[in-house]
């Protein structure tokens, strides 16, 4: 059976149930009770945190369910057809012409070997193809031929999740949807990103689901807002309605997480004028001749905070790890507080100046031996004893059933936090934070954060903390240093930076925030 | 046919275990169970078809087939055995070294990994064989020699791998010397990786040592040995052909479910 869309509607979700094969009928499914209708013509944003079911719904909608899950009940309808049941000669007639998905991650989603105008040929036939695939280039911002003989591998991120747009509209799909479309991208290239989904779909009028886990990026390209938890869809409306007055819990926790340019997370504590780092001219050479880090000064006092924003290649990852010692600086002085040159390679350094400044990584994945307990992670290195390294986890709010754990049983920001514990047992005077909290929900980041800055006034230390999200930072740090291709280009406390930015590209960035705060 | 095409065997977990479980058992306990003597000749009967007395018949020396065939695993498992941990024991501790050490030190080492790919495994077995005899040991070293470049290739690019990994510079930055790194860190990760390309070698090594057998140059006779029956009967092969499809059958049955049971992990 299948359920009738009225004449205006696209998508047809009635009471969908979506379980893990073969699990048991109590456990909470991975989507519960979908109800949701699309018209033609319509931009829904559908936003949640990790595992809360939004990517296995939006490929529902196209007809595709992941190996291992059952749909337990009810029936999804796309433009009037069944596609779960639908024959392979009916899907490839309506991928692309009637449906297009493009997938969240933009570097597996070309294939490497193909020109862009050989990834086109499959899609459009004949004669066509050399007109049409310029006219659909041209649309998302790529003219000109130089396009279609290049290969992936000579396309920035932008531009690649251009040509999956591309290749998504050339057919002129009635519904397009859209997995993450700029969670790959820097926040300024995404925003570009999203103007041009904007404009296309403005003047094309199809119908768009944009699936994201941030609500600034789905607020920007649709007119009505899902939020999932859980599996279920928790509150469904308006975007603006939802944003200014959100009535499930959730929502109201998703809202509130997001970091804005004017709240602060953590107040400025007290400084002295112990130094704790001081650079003169550093310059830093990755590879064989790109610079990273040119010329840079910078000094940090003690329990001071200072915030650093920039692009991808602007040499900000390449600093933190200069100044812990995992690159060598090229050029320049780099110094601690007593002197020392930390210029010397990471073995030669004694083991105070190694414990007085340690790091903590981007992806939670990474930064815990698969293989060991917490316990022991946390110990090997820093010889805590189990009382000291309960009260470091209780400190960044791990109970002790975590002292066993292995970091496969525990969750993205759990194991953030025990990375963060891991840091502070060495007992730190500078603790660099290399984008710790980005691979995390906004509400998961929140309370990191929150976690941060209560460690930060407790023990009073320094601390550099990288990202690419100038609000997250402004809430959080005392001093702002904006890098653009290994170049300082902006630097001054929060409020210089935030009220009267001189660079340009600081200016771009604000405004985004700023746009993405005000929707 | 959908129905046939989902009975595959080397999906089926239940029968992977099974057949392990059934040469472990052959395996450890042959010689504990009452069977007929693998070295007694019967002149009266030689190659007989199977009875009552030998299961699987007699072959051309009139012994007890059956009691040969579960005895005949024992020789080539324990020579895998101690060549896989030969190779595995020079294979990591190489290629973690090369990879972990990097500069000139790997590209010796990864040299000479290649140096020992070029070589033709089973010609140089021959050549040891002739010349050192068919002593169990010296074959499970040049065994675990031979087959160690594989697993020093495979172990140094996952040493690579995971050096690049967070965990592993956390261990740096807090104090970790490179030995502690080495074997704290590295070592129970690239384990982990390689159990499977270690599974596989073992079957190689096990194909290896019959196939030396089946030419003479492995196990001697009279010791029941898959390959070495197999090369005893074949020309008897149209009076009992039992005499050659059971070691094969044997044979077979081991490698296949390994090398099932690491496609399942």
């Amino acid at each position: 059976m299948i359920t009738t869309l009225t004449q205006s509607q696209i998508l047809g979700f009635s009471n969908v149930t979506v379980r893990i094969k073969n699990e048991a009928r109590d456990s909470r499914p991975i989507l519960e009770a979908i109800d949701l209708q699309l018209e033609r013509g319509e931009t829904l944003g559908i936003v949640g945190g990790s595992g809360s079911g939004k990517s296995t719904l939006l490929r529902l909608a196209a007809g595709v369910l992941a190996p291992g899950l059952v749909l337990d009940q009810g029936e999804v309808t796309t433009v009037g057809k069944n596609l779960l049941v639908a024959t392979q000669a009916e899907r490839s007639n309506i991928y692309g012409s009637v449906v297009a998905l493009v997938a969240q991650s933009i570097g597996e989603s070309l294939t490497p070997h193909l020109t862009v105008l050989s990834h086109f040929s499959d899609t459009v036939s004949g004669d066509v193809v050399d007109e049409r695939v310029l006219e659909s280039l041209a649309e998302v911002g790529l003219g000109g031929e130089k396009y279609l003989y290049r290969y992936p591998h000579q396309l920035s991120g932008g531009e690649r999740q251009r040509v999956l747009l591309a290749l998504a509209l050339v057919r002129s799909p009635q519904l397009l949807l859209l997995d993450e479309p700029t969670s790959a991208l820097d926040v300024s290239i995404g925003s570009e990103v999203l103007t041009t989904i904007d404009r296309l779909q403005r003047s094309r009028g199809f119908a768009l689901i944009c699936v994201s886990h941030d609500l600034g990026v789905v607020s920007q390209i649709s007119k009505r807002i899902a939020v999932m938890n859980q599996g279920r869809i928790v509150e469904l409306g308006q975007t603006s309605q939802v944003l200014r007055s959100p009535s499930h819990e959730y929502t109201k926790a998703l809202v509130s997480s997001i970091p804005k340019l004017d709240q602060r997370i953590r107040e400025s504590g007290s400084q002295n004028n112990e130094t704790v780092l001081v650079c003169r001219g550093l310059g830093i050479v990755r590879g064989q001749t790109t610079r990273a880090i040119d010329s840079l000064d910078l000094e940090i006092k003690r329990g001071e905070v200072l915030g650093i924003i920039g692009e991808s290649g602007s040499g900000k990852s390449s600093l933190l790890s200069a100044i812990c010692g995992l690159v060598s600086v090229t050029s320049g002085s780099l110094h601690d507080g007593d002197g020392y040159d930390l210029s010397t390679a990471l073995q030669m350094r004694p083991r105070e100046v190694l414990s007085s400044i340690q790091m903590v990584f981007q992806n939670p994945d990474d930064s815990l031996n698969p293989m060991r307990t917490v316990a022991q992670s946390l110990s090997r290195y820093t010889q805590a004893t189990n009382s000291e390294v309960s009260s470091a986890l209780l400190s960044v709010g791990l109970g002790e059933q975590f002292l066993t754990r292995r970091p496969r049983e525990m969750s993205g920001g759990e194991k953030q936090r025990a990375a963060i514990a891991r840091a502070l047992l060495a007992k730190p005077r500078l603790l660099l934070l290399d984008e710790v909290t980005s691979a995390l929900d906004v509400t998961v980041q929140a309370a990191v954060m929150k976690t941060l800055a209560d460690l930060q006034r407790k023990l009073n230390i320094a601390m550099i903390i990288v990202s690419h999200d100038i609000a997250l930072v402004a809430s959080f740090v005392d001093r702002i240093l904006v890098l653009r291709h290994g170049q300082l280009v902006e630097q001054g406390s929060v409020d210089a930076v935030t009220n009267s930015p001189r660079d340009s590209y600081t200016r771009n960035l604000l405004d985004i925030s700023a746009r993405r705060a005000t929707i | 046919m959908k129905t046939l095409l989902r009975l595959n065997f080397l999906k089926n977990r239940a029968l992977i275990f099974a057949t392990l479980g059934m040469h472990a058992f052959v395996a450890l306990l042959a010689p504990y169970l009452r069977l007929s003597s693998t070295d007694s000749q019967d002149s009266a009967a030689l190659l007989q078809g199977p009875s009552l007395n030998h299961w699987l018949g007699t072959d051309s020396l009139g012994r007890d087939v059956f009691s040969r065939l579960l005895h005949g695993g024992r020789p080539s498992l324990v020579i895998a055995f101690a060549a896989t941990a030969i190779s595995c024991l020079i294979g990591i501790v190489i290629g973690s070294v090369a990879a972990l050490a990097g500069g000139w030190i790997d590209d010796a080492l990864s040299r000479v990994i290649d140096f020992m790919l070029a070589l033709p495994t089973l010609i140089l077995l021959l050549l040891i064989s002739s010349f050192f005899g068919q002593d169990p040991l010296i074959l499970s070293v040049a065994l675990g020699l031979m087959y160690a470049s594989p697993i020093a290739r495979v172990a140094r690019s996952a040493t690579q791998t995971l050096l690049a990994r967070d965990f592993i510079r956390v261990a740096r930055l807090q104090g970790g010397s490179r030995i502690s790194i080495l074997f704290g860190e590295v070592m129970p990760n690239v384990w982990r990786v390689m159990f499977t390309e270690v599974a596989m070698q073992f079957t190689w090594i096990l194909l290896a040592f019959s196939s030396l057998s089946f030419l003479g140059l492995g196990a001697s006779p009279p010791t029941p040995e898959w390959g070495l029956m197999i090369a005893e009967s074949r020309s008897y092969m149209t009076l009992n052909p039992l005499l050659v499809i059971a070691p094969i059958m044997m044979l077979a049955s081991l490698v296949l479910a390994i090398q099932a049971l690491v496609d399942h992990e």
